[in-house]
């Protein structure tokens, strides 16, 4: 049985004095798979996410990446491991695209040749030839573009774990299925963990290995795609029906 | 004379005002930068603190800058004469745009792009020197604009306590009512405000849309202070312990008496500094006692009361022998009365004293119904000032005695914006502006006879200055006083030249 790399333990998290975004909440992600999590706004999938980075600590329960209690990681060595793509982005808009993607290495001191050889195998992996971009702002990019330098950014040390949240969210159909595929790509390519976020069930069957269902701050399902499909709960089958509405769904 | 002309005229003495204007504007916003923005970050990054920051950087920004001035000059440290006073007021008003800009530019950045800083692995410094300041610089620079603007013109009133720049002229410009010497200073001072704001424009505007990397900026920032620094000591310590350094009040008689003590003591061959047209009796006494004056000309009359505090004899010798005597035990020296009283005079405008037939002071009571008088702030203070005057001849005024500036004051008359004035005996207005001077017949002005006041010290450490003083005793009239005022005043020679053609009339030393 592979590895697992993150793992919730019975984890609670809750901003003080308020209702706990997420609730007693226990899930693995293997080495390697891709791990959708979809449910409505406001079910805890983004709170999730952050939890494996260290930008929150849970309120109870413990969150271990690579064995190791969140805790006890020094906050920045972990966070250079974890690759993270935001909802809106989080591009910074006063560096050119090369220096976005190349944040990471320059923090962890990489050679400057080392760092220039790495910012072109990553733009040219996402799609974007440096020749045309590499200098541009964040200003002078689609928001298909701007969405792919933030996946090179995210890869730029080859993290092990990849969180994504929304990252196709904001993009129109067309420009959304283009990245999604690219991204389909390089995730075979690099065979790295990621950890999704989406309210698309249709965008979690076409991605993700296992696919957790969340509301209100609990998994109320988890499992194969296969599994899901077939689960009982009528929460989730709703959910499953949507899916059924839509063409091209998966054989 | 047309301003050019004074320019030409006046071009050493003017690049050196103005190149004092420059450094001190610059020296207080580069203090006020290396202040106010780490304050700025700190107050941006905790909510509480912030508040405390910005409540005190906005309490700092109340304080009127004359008082700011005065609270600062006994202050050890931060305090005395000379540009250190002036740089501490001015940065503390700079200060308040700087913090708030710093804080609203930081409190600006877009949270998702501070959330994927961190998300990155930047630690806290890392977040702050390659995402908040880069992208705050342009809010931070527009905060610098603004206070470098307001400092130019803050900075006029550096001349107050002897700093220099342009406002000596503005000063020197009211005290003569000469408009040409006020624009002298005012126009300049307009230009060096126009020329800031437009080339921290352009930077503002570069920085929004350029790659700034801060840290770059700030160690660029950081060597330009210290250059004016450099630059600054330069151009303010030239001062050797082998110079006298002479004072003086900020109106005409006090700049042409500080000529005359100046001049006299170079012809004995010793180096002089001079701080003219400090701003009052406050000043000008704060300077002597800690030494950063060694001698300045003061009024019998106004040692004993406004600075000793005590009842003046109204005998010309009884005065000068108060002032001796308490003057000594502070260490300083009353040499020889120069000659001449200047009293305090009430006036009225000739036309009127005619038409009501006003010859003393008793006459007013007739016309306190209408007549509205402007005093100087220092007369409506004193205790030998309008309180005692009133008491003494029984006034009562219907209107509240307007206060203003001794500067404006005999126009003020002149214009009619006010009826009854207390002027000097000894000023030349009184003749050019058709003022006509009451009669004290109940002798409530103590005599106001005017005496050098030096530091023991120096006497002793330079007897040249002793005999330079000595020389001048008893030579100055009252009217001679009065022409050499009217020289300033109505003729527009420079205070130098007046004080030269009087010590050419002397014999040589």
């Amino acid at each position: 049985m592979p590895e697992a790399l993150v793992q919730f333990d019975a984890v609670t998290f809750a901003h003080a004095g308020c209702l706990p975004t997420v609730c007693a909440l226990s899930l693995s992600c293997l080495s390697g798979q891709t791990t959708v999590l979809v449910g409505r706004s406001g079910a805890g999938k983004s709170t999730l996410l952050k939890l494996v980075n260290r930008l929150l600590l849970p309120t109870a329960g413990e969150v271990r990446v690579q064995g190791r209690n969140t805790r006890d990681w020094d906050a920045i060595r972990l966070r250079r491991r974890v690759g993270y793509v935001m909802q809106d982005v989080g591009l910074f808009p006063h560096m050119s695209v090369e220096d976005n993607v190349s944040v990471v290495p320059r923090l962890e001191g990489w050679e400057p040749a080392r760092v220039a050889a790495r910012t072109t195998e990553l733009l040219d992996l996402v799609g974007l030839p440096p020749a045309t971009y590499a200098s541009r702002l964040p200003s002078e990019l689609s928001g298909g573009q701007r969405q792919r330098v933030g996946l090179a950014r995210a890869l730029a040390v080859d993290p092990p774990i990849l969180l994504m949240d929304e990252p196709f969210g904001a993009l129109d159909p067309i420009t959304r299925h283009e990245v999604r595929e690219s991204f389909v790509q390089v995730q075979r390519h690099l065979g790295t963990l990621v950890i999704l976020v989406t309210h698309d069930i249709n965008e979690a069957f076409r991605l993700g290995d296992r696919i957790g269902v969340m509301e209100a701050g609990r998994l109320i399902a988890y499992g194969s795609r296969d599994e899901i499909a077939a689960a009982v709960d009528p929460r989730v089958r709703a959910l499953v029906a949507l899916h059924a509405d839509q063409p091209g769904r998966p054989a | 004379m047309s301003l050019l002309s004074f320019w030409l005229a006046h071009r050493a003495e003017f690049a050196t005002l103005l190149g004092q204007h420059v450094l001190l504007v610059l020296l207080s916003t580069a203090a006020a930068v290396a202040v106010g923005v780490p304050s700025g970050v700190l107050a941006a990054r905790r909510q509480r603190l912030g508040a405390v920051v910005l409540a005190v950087a906005s309490a700092l920004q109340t304080i009127p800058s004359l008082a700011l001035l005065g609270f600062l000059l006994p202050l050890p440290l931060v305090g005395g004469l000379g540009p250190r006073t002036a740089l501490v007021t001015l940065a503390i008003y700079a200060l308040l745009p700087i913090v708030r800009t710093t804080v609203t530019g930081i409190r600006a950045v877009d949270p998702a792009v501070v959330e994927a800083g961190l998300a990155m692995g930047m630690t806290g410094s890392q977040l702050l020197w390659m995402v908040q300041l880069p992208l705050a610089m342009p809010s931070i620079i527009a905060g610098i604009r603004v206070a470098t603007v307001i400092g130019v013109g803050t900075t006029t009133i550096a001349a107050a306590v002897g700093a220099g720049g342009l406002g000596e002229y503005i000063f020197r410009g009211l005290s003569m009512v000469d408009t040409v010497t006020i624009l002298a200073g005012a126009v300049p001072a307009a230009a060096l405000a126009l020329a800031a704001d437009g080339s921290l424009g352009w930077v503002e505007r570069r920085v929004r849309y350029a790659r700034v990397d801060a840290r770059r900026t700030a160690k660029a920032a950081l060597s330009a202070l210290v250059l004016a620094g450099l630059l600054a000591g330069g151009a303010y310590v030239r001062r050797g312990a082998d110079v006298v350094v002479v004072g003086s009040k900020n109106f005409t008689e006090q700049v042409v008496l500080g000529e005359i003590v100046a001049q006299a003591i170079e012809a004995e061959g010793v180096r002089v500094e001079r701080k003219l047209n400090l701003g009052g009796t406050f000043v000008a006494d704060h300077g002597l006692r800690s030494g950063e004056l060694d001698v300045y000309v003061e009024y019998t009359g106004t040692a004993v009361t406004a600075v000793f505090h005590e009842p003046v004899p109204h005998e010309s010798a009884a005065a000068l022998d108060r002032a001796r005597v308490r003057y000594a035990q502070l260490g300083l020296t009353v040499t020889g009365p120069l000659g001449f009283n200047n009293t305090f005079a009430i006036l009225v405008r000739a036309a009127d004293a005619e038409a009501l037939h006003l010859r003393t002071i008793a006459d007013l009571s007739r016309v306190t119904g209408q007549a509205v008088p402007g005093f100087g702030y220092e007369f409506l203070q004193r205790d030998d000032g309008f309180a005692g005057l009133t008491r003494a001849y029984g006034l009562q005024f219907q209107s509240a005695p307007k206060g203003m500036d001794l500067s404006l004051i005999y126009r003020a008359l002149a214009e009619k914006q006010v009826d009854v004035i207390a002027g000097d005996a000894t000023s030349a207005l009184i003749d050019a502006l058709h003022l006509t001077a009451l009669e004290d017949t109940r002798h409530y002005f103590p005599p106001y006879d005017a005496v050098p006041v030096v530091r023991a010290a120096t006497l002793r450490r330079r007897p040249a200055v002793g005999r330079a003083l000595a020389r001048l005793a008893g030579h100055i009239s009252d009217a001679r006083m009065r022409a050499m005022n009217a020289a300033v005043d109505v003729n527009h020679e420079a205070p130098a030249d007046v004080a030269r053609t009087f010590l050419s009339t002397l014999e040589r030393p």
